[in-house]
């Protein structure tokens, strides 16, 4: 292409005058600056892979990360400075030095549109891939919300079309989670374990434990768990009983704590911190406990623990399934009083197994108490025996439900692995004494980690037959999960699924996309992303209102030659047009400059990674995805904000009459 | 005052009919033309002297259509030029009429030769064939040694002879020259009325010159006076008078 007589007046308009030593200098240093950035990123890369390599090994001790975290950091930093410094020297040595500075802040704030553009895209598509992962892609669900049946002959139904990989029911519920330590709320999801994890990648999520535990629990160690977990729990009772009996009798000081210190032995001296991470994996840590803590497993009780003792009993016969058996048994044996009023106002706790609570706390009556509120499981015994047996009647009252807890509601329960807790439904049974809550006992057989704090927070698993029985919900489900074999193409899919749906003659059900079960979200985040789009805009239009400065004033430095062009017969377009091309190009090379190197900072980015720290962020990374289609948006806009502040001074120019300028020579 | 013969008036170059041309400034109106009537023979070199505000730098613009008078009709050939639209009029100063001023107003960015070349190239000659003119037109000022130097290279009378080649280039039918030589000391001055009254024999061209320069005005062949806005001299003289009015001039 031939440049035309406008480019080539602008150009040189543009273009440096004279010679300066300085922007060479400056390339040079920053060259250097960006070498040792470069060095410093490797070394903190290689001494990762050292860390890796060391860490379980003897010398992992030694080796301190931190500077590798640093000098990583150091070096993006200095990378970035370098090449800015880099851009700045050429745009010297290329352009006058006004020029330079106004296409260095256009390229500014191309570049932060670009970046910051970029993680925000990365966030929601990291959000978007954890809800996808979580629950399918498409969820039918009745219109009014309700409940329905049939889902069998739906299910097949859908899973024929070549749209549809896999459909999962489920029955869902609000629920409460009791713990011995703690409660929270959650929501109780029935799936079939192997739909399920066709449809959601709920199986690999499984951090802790396992997720064919769901089908088969007595495939877990957990005898041996809940033997240990009772080891445990009576040392724990030990060393409190030894702390009263210090507090009561500080003569006896020395006795009592060495006393104290053998029953606690040293997997139990710190109960809370046990209980968060001390059962990784029950088939290393069952053998090597039931090495050194076999006294608790012997028969006789020295401790005046006696909910403790009670489980003993419990748990090697199976006559905790039933309380109204088992309760008459404990008055017998003259552990718990015979009638006691229910302590505490906490409503939804069973009636039926506030005696043994409050046996534990009537005989103890220790300050501890208030501390350890419930230690033995005692009170979350399974005390629901005819609705666990609603769902499944054949099945043996010995096994427990199966159950999975995200990662952050087993933190905040502060149970263990395999540990027995209670789920509790206001949706009861109604007695002549009113309607009583319905409660499950489970034991949590997995943990799941999905990434997505709402998930590990709420969601809790077990197989469906026995959430619909705790719901009363008979052979209803909620909704079905479809999992598509194209999760790009939602529309043809949920047209697809909606006919299918009309042939069964099922127009009761509605059918989802994730996207509109997020809508909320999803709209909030592009929402918050267009404000930040043109928060940031507004550097680009700082940089055009330069832009429209400089171009005003070279027009009126000019006015001369502006003149002499136009004597020399140069229509007022084309003068128009020379500074019209001087502001675009300031604008293009700004933006283009600006955009590159953002997106050179978003692959090192994306690729180096800015490590967050774990505990204040739920993303251990910053996820960065360039999106094309912003990236031309960020250029277009750039553009555009550039090209109208060209159009002032450009028609300043066309208008200057040429016996001013030369007038004004004077 | 106009004596020019009907046979005169149909080989003229230009025509200037009643030409007034006036300022306003707020509520009071600046006469600085008033009933111009002029007629430039083609090939004619014409001098206009006058005291500052005569209106002799106006009348030149309004000539060079820089300006455009108030009433009154210019007309080139047979095209009264008032009446064009600015592209027509832009057009029409870059084929027909050359600029000398008193200041070279050369683009500063740009060396002799591109300098040179301006005009060639707003009138979209090909590359080529503007450098090739303007090449030529330098050698004929006498500056083929200063081709590839900016303007501020130059020293002040070589940067004025550029830019007489760039009022050159397109050869134009007109040359019209505001106090080319204002700004210049003696010596420069003669070598660049001389290239001035040698371009004009050379080639034919009518050139009208602006001066202050009393010994410009006396090797012209016909002197014009401005005073107040009027023309109130027009004297033709005799080529014998004029060559030795040349000499003097290079004598001194």
């Amino acid at each position: 292409m031939r440049e035309t007589l406008e480019s080539w007046i602008a150009w040189r308009h543009l273009r440096a005058r004279g010679t300066r030593r300085w922007p060479r200098a400056v390339g040079i240093v920053s060259v250097i600056v960006i070498g040792g950035g470069v060095g410093a990123l490797l070394w903190a890369r290689s001494s990762a892979a050292i860390a890796e390599e060391l860490a379980g090994g003897p010398a992992a001790e030694l080796f301190v990360p931190a500077a590798a975290d640093i000098a990583s950091l150091a070096g993006l930093i200095a990378v970035a400075l370098g090449v800015l410094c880099l851009g700045l020297a050429v745009l010297v040595e290329l352009f006058n030095l006004l020029s330079a500075i106004i296409i260095l802040s256009v390229a500014q704030g191309c570049m932060a549109l670009v970046v910051v553009l970029s993680l925000m895209t990365g966030l929601e598509q990291d959000l978007q891939g954890k809800i996808i992962r979580q629950s399918a892609e498409i969820r039918i669900t009745d219109r009014e919300g309700e409940p329905f049946t049939g889902y069998a002959d739906i299910t097949r139904a859908l899973e024929d079309l070549a749209e549809v990989d896999a459909a999962s029911p489920y029955a869902q519920g609000e629920v409460m989670i009791r713990s011995p330590y703690n409660r929270s709320g959650g929501v109780l999801v029935g799936v079939l374990p192997e739909a399920h994890a066709r449809v959601s990648s709920l199986a690999e999520q499984i951090d802790r434990g396992d997720y064919r535990f769901l089908v088969d629990p007595d495939a877990g160690h957990w005898d041996e768990l809940d033997r240990l977990q009772k080891a445990r729990d009576e040392a724990v009772a030990q060393a409190i009983a030894a702390q009263q009996v210090r507090e009561r009798s500080p003569g006896d000081d020395a006795d009592d704590e060495a006393a104290a210190t053998e029953a606690t032995g040293d997997d139990a001296a710190d109960p809370s911190e046990e209980d968060s991470d001390g059962w990784e994996d029950p088939s290393v840590e069952v053998p090597k406990i039931r090495g050194d803590a076999d006294a608790p497993n012997d028969a006789d009780d020295p401790v005046p623990a006696a909910p403790a003792g009670a489980d003993d009993e419990g748990w090697d016969d199976e006559g905790w399934e039933d309380p109204s058996v088992e309760i008459p048994k404990l008055r017998e044996e003259g552990v718990i009083p015979p009638k006691v009023p229910p302590v505490g106002a906490d409503p939804e706790r069973d009636p039926e197994g506030e005696p043994a609570q409050a046996a534990h706390s009537g005989e103890g009556a220790e300050p501890a108490e208030a501390a350890i509120p419930t230690l033995a499981p005692s009170g979350v015994e399974e005390s629901e025996p005819a609705e666990a047996g609603e769902g499944d009647p054949g099945e043996g009252t010995e096994a427990l439900v199966p159950l999975l807890l995200g990662a952050e509601l087993i933190e905040e329960l502060g149970v263990p692995l395999g540990a027995r807790i209670q789920v509790i439904t206001p949706i009861g049974r109604m007695t002549p004494s009113g309607q009583i809550p319905g409660f499950l006992a489970v034991r949590v057989v997995g943990v799941f980690y999905s990434g997505n704090y709402e998930y590990d927070h709420q969601n809790v698993y077990a197989p469906l037959d026995r959430v619909q029985a705790l719901l009363r919900l008979g052979d209803a489900v909620t909704g079905i999960d479809v999992k598509l074999t194209n999760s790009e193409r939602l529309d043809p899919a949920v047209a697809a699924i909606r006919s299918r749906l009309a042939d069964l003659g099922r127009d009761d059900l509605k059918v989802e996309t994730w996207r509109e079960l997020h809508k909320n979200l999803f709209s909030a985040m592009f929402l918050e992303k267009v404000a930040m789009f043109i928060g940031l805009l507004f550097v680009v239009l700082v940089a055009a209102f330069g832009i429209l400065a400089t171009n005003l004033m070279s027009v009126l430095d000019k006015a001369q030659e502006i003149a002499i062009l136009k004597a020399m017969g140069s229509s007022d377009r084309r003068i128009a047009r020379v500074f019209m091309l001087e502001g675009m190009i300031v604008g293009v090379v700004g933006s283009a400059a600006g955009i590159g190197v953002g997106l050179l900072f978003c692959a090192i980015l994306a690729k180096q990674g800015l490590p967050l720290p774990a505990e204040n962020f739920y993303t251990q990374r910053l996820p960065v995805v360039v999106s094309p289609l912003e990236v031309c948006v960020v250029g277009v806009s750039a553009l555009v904000i550039v090209w109208l502040s060209s159009v002032y001074p450009a028609r300043t120019a066309a208008r200057l009459r040429p016996v001013d300028g030369l007038r004004s020579t004077d | 005052m106009s004596h020019a013969a009907p046979s005169e008036s149909s080989t003229a170059l230009v025509r200037v009919e009643h030409m007034h041309k006036e300022f306003t400034h707020g509520a009071r109106v600046l006469h600085v033309l008033r009933d111009v009537d002029l007629t430039l023979a083609p090939g004619e070199m014409v001098t206009i002297i006058g005291a500052s505000g005569a209106g002799k730098s106006t009348l030149l613009h309004c000539l060079g259509t820089l300006d455009l008078p108030t009433r009154g009709r210019i007309l080139f050939g047979d095209v009264d030029i008032t009446r064009l639209s600015p592209p027509d009029l832009a057009a029409f100063r870059n084929e027909t009429i050359g600029f000398v001023f008193q200041f070279h107003h050369l683009l500063a960015e740009f060396t002799a030769l591109e300098n040179a070349m301006m005009p060639a190239l707003i009138g979209r000659l090909p590359r080529k064939v503007a450098r090739e003119r303007a090449t030529e037109m330098l050698e004929a000022v006498g500056l083929s040694h200063r081709l590839s130097h900016r303007p501020g290279e130059l020293s002040g009378g070589e940067q004025q002879r550029v830019a007489i080649a760039r009022a050159l280039v397109m050869r134009p039918k007109l040359l019209l020259a505001d106090e080319p030589t204002g700004n210049l000391d003696t010596k420069t001055s003669e070598e660049v009325h001389d290239l001035i009254f040698r371009l004009n024999e050379e080639r034919a061209m009518t050139v009208l010159v602006v001066t202050h320069n009393m010994e410009l005005a006396r090797m012209a062949p016909r002197r014009i006076r401005m005073e107040d806005g009027r023309l109130v001299d027009d004297i033709r003289v005799d080529d014998s008078e004029v060559r030795a009015a040349r000499r003097g001039s290079k004598r001194s």
